[in-house]
């Protein structure tokens, strides 16, 4: 059985598109999160994954590091036309900072070829959460469109 | 993490279309400092997310807030402040706050007339939609025409829409139709960062997506409410108009990102508590809510630049299918007006007149004649103010009055709200299915995206002539005229 990366909770916004992730360890619920985000703008089976991108950032609040590392996703959709939709995240805590390093791989944003939907405006900390359970991880996010 | 309530406050009738919550509903810290008003009949209050009255409540917890927190008829759940919420903080005591204004700084509308009648257009509709269609960049990640150099972008954040008509991207007679002229004092591009830079650049006179839209729409005779004003307008029956909704795309989205962040560090420091992480503010006289307000005010900027460049395109669209030139096709703006803002607002408050910083997010102003703001050409009629509804059932225009000041700031509503999850929306038609209904219904609609369209469906709103109606009974702001879609183009 393939384990759901993530799903669209419908019912807790009205104009806008709130998920819930999941990953079996840190770094595969920034992934899974960073597949659903790319889902709202884009079918992502439409996107290809050649062109490569890397980035680092760092945050004393887990929190608000996935924030950061979505809103990061729609810098490059707006700044480099860029959609990512597989990221490969490395998450490590030391003293109490957290630092991610990411791998992303997509494609430049093409009308003809892509199945467009929504933009994305941001991504938010409304409703936001996330959760440790056991060994696997949870999260919930509300982007704007 | 905050919980979906289920139950409503208790709620004050003031009049047939406003109620109050008692600053008695929320004790403890942070505790209400004045009342919350909701403007609706009681159809539309009772129809309103119960998530409402717990934000516009929250609201009235901020520090230096005066009067009342307030709510438009088409409120629905947002980010800190509700869709629809109104705002005014003393600025030596008070904040600022992103979430009071939203993502999309100076979201906005615009209305252009033209000399065409429905007789004119009808024939040559598909040929002009699919026109716009082509040259108004629309979508995600879909780029403007005009390539900006980096002190061309810093000109726009500064000079708004009147550097589009200084580059020949419009009338001089455009200025003086844009709320604040088109041109936000206080605008300054060092506080803007170089993410919001790089992605506002290439998104310069483009529509955007969601529910942003340019509209070919038409006045039948049975929706001329006020002949008078509608004359003065230069509106007639049959006459076809334009409109078209969107904001300061990805560069407003940066700045309200950047500075929500700056905020929420910094919150505990300035001993400011909050009830909800996205109303994040700051004290409006500490330099970090003065960088953000000179930022916000560079994307109201864009934002007007934005709808400068699509009306320029528009009237050469319409100039290409028609074989002449805008100006012979009478094709003047009406007005633009912003609905997502902060504003330094002179509103009397306790019988004496006061400078507040005025928010609106999901309202428009709709300042009455007496205002020294507006232009001599509507000292007479009071402010136009254009309301979007949905791209089936019509939109709006209304203008404001002098009561409005006393009753809402001058503040009313900005369309019709929606009542519908978007998923929802999909599931009930097919963007396919719903572009042919609309075909059969007389509105020819292209849209980048199949899915998106069917996320707009007109049932996905509320009905937005009460939304329109309780604010006319409010005696806020009072109908002109209404229009229905005939052609739309969205991303």
């Amino acid at each position: 059985m393939v384990k759901e990366k993530f799903k669209v909770l419908e019912k807790l916004v009205t104009a806008d598109v709130a998920y819930e992730t999941y990953g079996k360890d840190l770094n595969e619920l920034f992934s899974n999160s960073a597949l659903a985000l790319c889902s709202a703008m884009v079918e992502p089976k439409t996107v290809a994954v050649k062109v490569p991108i890397k980035w680092k950032m760092q945050n004393k609040d887990l929190n608000t590091l996935l924030v950061d590392f979505l809103n990061e996703l729609v810098y490059y959709k707006d700044a480099e036309s860029l959609f990512l939709p597989k990221v490969k995240v490395k998450v490590v805590e030391k003293d109490g900072l957290y630092r991610l390093a990411a791998e992303a791989l997509g494609d430049k944003i093409d009308f003809h070829k892509h199945k467009l939907l929504a933009d994305v405006k941001a991504a938010t900390f409304h409703m936001f959460a996330m959760q440790k359970k056991g060994k696997a991880w949870i999260a919930r996010f509300v982007l704007d469109i | 993490m905050i919980q979906m309530p289920t139950t409503r406050p208790p709620l004050k009738k003031i009049s047939d279309v406003c109620w109050e919550i008692s600053p008695n509903y929320k004790k403890g810290k942070p505790e209400m400092l004045v009342p919350a008003r909701i403007f609706a009949t009681e159809k539309l209050l009772n129809q309103m997310d119960m998530a409402v009255f717990e934000q516009i409540s929250n609201v009235a917890c901020l520090p230096g807030i005066q009067k009342a927190a307030m709510c438009m008829p088409d409120a629905h759940w947002g980010y800190g402040f509700p869709i629809g919420g109104v705002a005014a903080f003393d600025p030596e005591t008070g904040i600022i706050s992103p979430g009071g204004i939203g993502y999309d700084i100076n979201c906005g509308m615009r209305l252009i007339r033209t000399d065409l009648t429905v007789e004119d257009v009808k024939p040559k509709l598909k040929p002009l939609v699919d026109y716009l269609f082509k040259t108004v960049p629309a979508g995600v990640g879909a780029h403007g025409f005009v390539k900006l150099t980096l002190p061309q972008h810093k000109e726009v954040m500064t000079d708004g829409a009147q550097w589009c008509i200084r580059n020949g991207y419009g009338w001089s007679e455009d200025k003086d139709r844009i709320e604040g002229f088109g041109r936000i004092e206080g605008a300054d591009p060092s506080k803007v960062s170089q993410k919001a830079v790089s992605r506002g650049a290439p998104e310069l006179g483009t529509l955007g997506s969601g529910n942003h839209y340019l509209e070919v729409q038409l006045i039948a005779a049975k929706n001329i409410f006020d002949k008078q004003i509608a004359k003065k307008f230069g509106l007639f029956e049959n006459q076809i108009v334009v409109m078209v909704h969107c904001g300061s795309r990805g560069f407003g989205h940066q700045i309200c990102t950047d500075y929500v962040n700056v905020f929420r560090e910094k919150m505990a420091g300035w001993g400011i508590k909050v009830r909800d992480e996205e109303l994040a503010c700051a004290p409006f006289r500490s330099k970090e809510a003065q960088d953000y307000f000179a930022a916000m005010n560079c994307a109201a900027n864009y934002g007007f630049a934005n709808r400068q460049l699509i009306l320029h395109r528009i009237r050469e669209g319409f100039s290409h299918i028609f074989g002449q030139d805008a100006e012979k096709l009478g094709m003047h703006l009406i007005y633009d007006v912003a609905h997502n803002i902060a504003k330094i607002e002179e509103h009397k408050i306790d019988g004496e007149k006061k400078e507040v910083v005025m928010h609106r997010k999901g309202a428009t102003r709709c300042f009455g004649p007496a205002r020294k703001e507006l232009p001599k050409l509507y000292r007479e009629t009071g402010q136009p103010v254009i309301v979007g509804g949905s791209m089936e059932t019509g939109s709006y225009l209304c203008v404001g009055t002098d009561e409005a000041d006393d009753l809402t700031f001058g503040s009313t509503m900005h369309g019709s709200g929606r009542t519908m999850s978007r998923a929802q929306a999909k599931r009930e038609g097919s963007g396919i299915d719903l572009q042919k209904k609309m075909e059969k219904e007389g509105i020819y609609v292209r849209s980048v995206s199949m899915a998106g369209l069917a996320e707009e469906a007109g049932r996905a709103y509320k009905p937005i002539n009460e939304v329109v109606d309780t604010m006319d009974i409010a005696g806020v702001s009072k109908k002109v005229v209404a229009f229905k879609p005939i052609g739309n183009v969205k991303g």
